[in-house]
């Protein structure tokens, strides 16, 4: 029964929590936090996957710590630089406690590098990031890490790695699951975790950084979007990730919510095959009969990217959430060149520059996509067609389940080659790494050296692959910058790939709380704040 | 004849009949009537998309019945999607018949073992959920509509050889048979000329029903994006479509193709419904 508000005494207590509510809303210090998925497993060196990660971030530091735009910050390392061209020297962070009261120290760090390159059973293993890399502790305080060869990204993997207390160097997976070994260094302790129904997350007293306003935070995965907003609406939950497009009208409107929306690093992209060899189906003249790709020729690629009208996507099929891209990085995030604007849409020029490269009729072509991997993924394929068709390009779409799709694109051709002509995919920079997108996609394929493994469309220029690898090898952060803008400027303009969008990350919280967010999608609840 | 002046007293059967006559003509002369070509990407445009029934497209032309996501106006999008559904169901439908035929006569002519196994095939096929079979074999095959109509196909041979089969028990036993073999005519003479005409009316009926039923399928596999490619949408295809844009109130790219695909299956099954009375009078109360 609930008190009747005649009741004299409930009518005291009723006016006593609305005059709460108005002066400070935020009187009950526990936020629920609603997200769209939810870990495979709480031990932060199972599974290197994005939600994963972000949960780890939570209740572990990492040496080296990324802000909202994986710019790299100081963590449990105070500060970081390169004593000779291999070896970088971490000054590590006194007086820090574990959540179990351990003191950290360097011998921790060893201790978990040993432990995250060799966790079994590993769908996705942290040892990418370890292999290959001495540790040497110098003092309690001071750790050298050496590689073979200079390597200027040891500091952007050291921030993949939770650090965890030496103790439990041995703990199982299971022992970070149940909280028998979840201590770490972060700005809250694990409480519990109930895999599919909540994780409970309590405020670190101890913490080194910036103390947390929350004392408690209870973590929910709801995977349906319309459920998460409904679920905010109804008070059920504070903050949520992902609002779904249908509701973004619908919560903009109503008062007491408010809406966090920021460009993410996910691009999509489309890939146009440029070499002679194979001659695939997917292009072929008016006759059906398959033709040498005309992508080989710059003109036509680039009449594809003038062909493409980013805005009208962005309006009509993304509704607003999308931004134009003309580069891997939006704005604001590492690698991003100034010099690069997104193409305009010139659909009269694109057609004059077909017919300068000897296309002035056109061609057939199918376009290949995943179906339901990127936020309207089938609906741009779609658009897109359009818009070529509309150039003389006689457009057909084909899309298949995104296991599929990438199975096709990366080696359903013969001699397993990719398969597609003309494909559209995504691409985020999930490892923090400027040089990243450059080496997997533009650089020249040379799969013995790790070069190229996404380049599907053969795309080849020497003097990007050196200005890729001169980067790659300088420990002079700023030297390597300064190389990949200019590879990524040099390989934009050739149209290495055609970027389209970048999408664009939404959240949504009730009034009181705001969220500190950039180019990540993924959700940190430690930038979930209140509200001064 | 019976059958013809049957339909002309049932005024159900002729209201069902009409309708699907207008329905078949929408789409035989879809490419005439449809006020624009919803499958000529050079000329659809997404900055038409979304327009609410009446809007006014940018090349002039009126969506009386609004316009789809993609921009494609959807009164022309049913008529062609129209086209698409009914090939399907009656090729589909046509092919299964066929090879029921076959399948169901030569198992009841020849009986035995021959019989025993054909019709443990059958069991097994009629044991899988259609839409399940479907689904599987279009995953195998990809996209298209050949491969649609294969898989449907492939769904539905084993009712009519099911069918078949009874009706040719009966007949069978009947005497006219005896005296047919008596004479000693050829086994294909015997199963074409004989056999066949005798058993095949309650196939008609079935096939009534079935084609309905092969329509809602396509539609069903296409809403699950597994049917015909995305920018020649079936009429299933268009209500996905609009499935997504239903609660932000765009609700006429699922509502128009989802009330022409329920006129469409409920006028055939009606008329499929009459034609049994008709061709079996003692169904008829």
């Amino acid at each position: 029964m609930t008190k009747s508000i005649l009741n004299p005494r409930g009518f005291l207590s009723a006016l006593a929590v609305g005059f709460a509510f108005s002066t400070s809303p935020l009187m009950a210090a526990d936020l629920t936090v609603a997200l769209a998925a939810e870990p495979t497993s709480m031990d932060p060196h199972y599974q290197n996957l994005t939600i994963n990660n972000s949960m780890a971030t939570q209740v572990y530091d990492a040496l080296v710590l990324q802000d909202v735009n994986q710019k790299l910050i100081p963590g449990l390392a105070v500060s970081w630089t390169p004593v000779d061209d291999r070896t970088w020297e971490f000054k590590l962070r006194p007086g820090v406690k574990f959540h179990n009261g351990a003191a950290f120290a360097a011998e921790d760090v060893v201790a978990t590098m040993k432990r995250a390159a060799n966790v079994p059973n590993s769908p996705s293993s942290f040892g990418t990031f370890i292999k290959g890399k001495t540790f040497e502790v110098v003092d309690d305080l001071t750790l050298r890490v050496s590689t073979k060869k200079p390597y200027p990204f040891t500091p952007n993997d050291m921030s993949r790695i939770a650090i965890i207390d030496s103790a439990f160097v041995d703990a199982t997976t299971e022992d970070f699951n149940t909280g028998k070994a979840s201590f770490g260094t972060g700005p809250f302790t694990f409480s519990k975790w109930l895999p599919g129904d909540v994780l409970k997350l309590t405020r670190n007293e101890a913490y080194w950084g910036k103390a947390m306003e929350w004392d408690s935070v209870t973590v929910r995965p709801i995977g349906d979007g319309t459920t998460r907003s409904a679920a905010l609406i109804a008070g059920d939950v504070d903050f949520i990730e992902r609002v779904a497009p249908s509701d973004l009208p619908n919560l903009e409107k109503r008062s007491g919510v408010t809406i966090f929306k920021s460009v993410s690093n996910r691009l999509l992209y489309l890939t146009l095959h440029m070499t002679d060899e194979p001659i695939k189906p997917y292009v072929t003249g008016h006759d059906g009969k398959p033709i040498v790709s005309p992508f080989r020729d710059i003109r036509v690629r680039q009449a594809v990217s003038l062909a493409i009208h980013r805005q009208a996507i962005a309006d009509r099929v993304m509704d607003g959430l999308s931004a134009p891209a003309g580069q891997f990085s939006p704005k604001g995030y590492i690698g991003y060149s100034a010099n690069l604007t997104p193409d305009g849409y010139d659909p009269k020029r694109a057609k004059e520059l077909l017919a300068e490269a000897g296309y002035k009729d056109g061609f057939k072509l199918t376009i290949h996509g995943p179906a339901g991997r990127y936020s309207n993924d089938t609906r741009i394929l779609e658009a897109i067609a359009q818009m070529l068709s509309r150039i003389g390009i006689e457009t057909s779409v084909e899309t298949m389940p995104a296991s599929v799709f990438f199975k096709r694109f990366s080696r359903g051709g013969p001699n397993k080659t990719p398969e597609f002509t003309v494909a559209m995919s995504g691409y985020a920079n999930g490892s923090g790494e400027p040089s990243h997108p450059l080496r997997i996609f533009i650089h020249t394929k040379q799969k013995a050296r790790g070069y190229g493994p996404g380049n599907r469309n053969g795309y080849s220029n020497a003097k990007v692959d050196k200005l890729i690898e001169d980067g790659r090898a300088s420990m002079d952060i700023a030297v390597g910058e300064k190389a990949f803008i200019q590879a990524t400027d040099i390989a934009m303009r050739e149209y290495a790939l055609v970027p389209i969008h970048h999408e664009i990350a939404t959240w949504a919280a009730r009034d009181g709380i705001t969220y500190e967010h950039g180019a990540l999608d993924s959700t940190f609840i430690h930038n979930v704040r209140a509200k001064k | 004849m019976i059958a013809l002046s049957a339909i002309r007293t049932r005024p159900t059967s002729y209201v069902s009949g009409l309708l699907i006559a207008i329905i078949a003509i929408a789409a035989v002369f879809a490419p005439l009537i449809a006020p624009t070509d919803p499958y000529a990407l050079a000329t659809v445009s997404i900055l038409d998309g979304r327009l609410a029934p009446g809007g006014e497209m940018l090349d002039g032309t009126i969506a009386w019945l609004g316009t789809d996501g993609a921009g494609r106006d959807v009164l022309s999008a049913i008529l062609y999607g129209l086209r698409t559904s009914l090939t399907v169901a009656i090729s589909s439908a046509a092919i299964a018949l066929t090879i029921g035929l076959i399948v169901g006569l030569t198992a009841a002519f020849y009986g035995g073992r021959l019989d025993t196994i054909l019709m443990r095939v059958v069991d097994i096929q009629l044991s899988f959920p259609a839409i399940l079979v479907a689904l599987v074999l279009l995953a195998l095959l990809g996209k298209g509509i050949d491969k649609v109509i294969i898989a449907l196909a492939i769904v539905q041979w084993a009712l009519y050889a099911r069918t078949v089969r009874a009706a040719a028990m009966v007949e069978r036993r009947k005497e006219y048979f005896e005296a047919v073999t008596c004479l000693e005519l050829s086994n294909t003479r015997i199963i074409w000329r004989h056999l066949l005409p005798n058993s095949v009316s309650s196939l008609i009926v079935l096939a009534t029903l079935q084609t309905a039923h092969s329509i809602s399928i396509e539609a069903t596999l296409s809403f699950l994006g597994v049917g015909v490619p995305i920018t020649e949408p079936s009429l299933g295809s268009l209500i996905a479509n609009g499935f997504d844009y239903i609660l932000s109130g765009a609700y006429w790219i699922t509502f128009f193709p989802g009330a022409m695909l329920l006129a469409t299956v409920a006028a055939i099954n009606i008329f499929g419904d009459q034609l049994r009375e008709i061709i079996n009078p003692r169904l008829a109360k």
